[in-house]
């Protein structure tokens, strides 16, 4: 089932999201995206690029901060482009399309409708509805496991420019001292990767 | 322009920002939002460049040291025309509430048990060697944001952090917040695994040089013989584990002997 989550600061904003894996129309979709069919205005992100659900949370969150405030305003032509284009730690627009964005190949998609609840035309089920009918794949359950399942460790990296990830470890490690720390779980490394993409999605704007 | 309102509690003001407590996305993931409000005796065009430059740069030293490895909140969101930073929330007390709490825990023990001596107890509790620990803990961390040549600026105890463990999930359950009870525990804290934590980059700078890096140390040595008199001699064991474990440990060192001679004021020669 497709989730819909309330965006906290913006009254009335929701996200409606359903993860899929196994998806065969991605080149379909894709062309509709680039055709600009109202029908198909989503946020369609790869999921190889998320580490956690807060990721794409935090670009919607983004987006939609950037769409409410008029000093700002949106510098793609939506908020679900606005959405895959706030993934990107850099200000180019094609380039965030392309690495975030879904490609003709993609077999995994995250979809995201952001909607404006308190409009009168506004129906939860009817959104739901189209949201599910317009992917061939299997739904999966939207959780950071099942992100994590999908992620490109490597590709995330290179996209968020996280080289100096651990520098201190490497710097000192390079002086030839032994590693005191001991080892770090998975979880952690999981976690350190999290707030380090949430840190370069948050810092993109301060160019 | 107004403001939007920010949705949290307010724990903390400064002269600099107002720090509140609140969510980030989801109301499982606890976040600080640290706000630089507007100046109204500033003029506007002055005020918001001020307030967007200084947030931007803290942004940027907390993110560049959360990413290399030096414990810190990480940055979750950055609104810096509203002078807003959204930051991971680190639970814990400040290193200067503990140092307090103990020596406070000491006092009322001793006045207790009347056969001790005079001031025994303070100094037993400062000497344990979980303290010690602590001490060299904290030496390590400053010593590490120095090899990543960030200069935090105002380091003092109130600006480091305990926090027991370290996070694997932004999100809490909400069964851990039962444990703000073993928050009024001093010496049990130090017991088992922690982290030190530096916190408010407000002042930091990036910079290479062994004098900055000389008087952030000075500046928490100061710090720690002011806010508490009995601890002075804890920061010898601060220093000690910085020596050992910073790569630039030797000429920063020597540099603090001049600083300490002169004050944190650089001489204007040449």
């Amino acid at each position: 089932m497709p989730e819909v989550i309330p965006l906290a600061g913006a009254p009335g904003y929701k996200l409606h999201l359903a993860l899929f894996d196994s998806v065969s129309n991605a080149a379909a979709l894709h062309a509709q995206l680039l055709a600009k069919n109202p029908a198909y205005e989503y946020a369609f992100i790869d999921p190889s690029v998320l580490v956690s659900t807060l990721q794409p949370l935090a670009a919607a969150f983004r987006a939609v901060h950037d769409l409410l405030d008029p000093a700002v305003g949106l510098r793609t032509p939506n908020v679900h482009s606005e959405t895959v284009f706030s993934l990107s730690p850099s200000h180019n627009i094609t380039d965030s399309y392309r690495r975030f964005g879904i490609s003709p190949s993609s077999t995994a998609l995250l979809a995201i409708k952001i909607l404006d609840t308190t409009s009168p035309t506004y129906s939860e089920s009817d959104v739901l509805a189209a949201l599910s009918s317009l992917v061939d794949g299997t739904e999966i359950p939207f959780t950071t496991p099942s992100l994590r399942a999908l992620t490109d460790v490597a590709k995330v990296k290179k996209c968020y420019k996280l080289k100096d990830m651990y520098a201190v470890e490497a710097l000192y490690a390079r002086k030839g001292r032994r590693k005191e720390e001991g080892s770090r779980s998975g979880d952690m490394v999981w976690a350190d990767l999290e707030v380090a993409v949430l840190g370069q999605m948050a810092l993109r704007s301060l160019v | 322009m107004s403001r939007r309102s920010i949705d949290g509690t307010l724990i903390k003001q400064g002269a600099e920002a107002h720090v509140y407590k609140s969510t980030f996305l989801l109301p499982t993931v606890p976040s600080l939002i640290k706000v630089r409000p507007r100046k109204a005796y500033r003029h506007a065009t002055l005020d918001l460049r001020l307030t967007k430059h200084r947030c931007v740069s803290e942004a940027r030293l907390l993110n560049r040291c959360r990413t290399m490895g030096v414990p810190c909140p990480a940055v979750y969101f950055v609104d810096e025309r509203n002078g807003e930073i959204t930051m991971e929330w680190i639970e814990g007390p400040s290193i200067r509430e503990l140092l307090q709490r103990l020596i406070d825990g000491s006092r009322d023990k001793r006045s207790e048990g009347e056969e001790e001596g005079e001031g025994e107890g303070e100094s037993d509790v400062l000497s344990d060697s979980r303290v010690l620990d602590l001490m060299r803990q904290i030496g390590e961390t400053v010593g590490k944001l120095h090899d990543i040549d960030i200069i935090h600026g105002d380091l003092t105890t109130s600006n480091l952090m305990l926090r027991k463990e370290r996070r694997t999930t932004l999100e809490t359950n909400s069964s851990e917040n039962t444990e703000t009870e073993s928050n009024d525990g001093g010496i049990e804290l130090l017991q088992g695994n922690y982290e030190v934590v530096l916190i408010d980059f407000g002042l930091g700078q990036v910079s290479v040089s062994d004098e900055d890096k000389a008087v952030d140390l000075y500046v928490l040595e100061r710090a720690f013989i002011s806010t508490h008199p009995k601890a002075s001699g804890l920061f010898h064991t601060i220093l000690e584990a910085y020596k050992k474990n910073s790569l630039g440990s030797g000429i920063v060192l020597r540099r603090l002997q001049e600083v300490r001679l002169r004050g944190r004021k650089k001489s204007m020669i040449g």
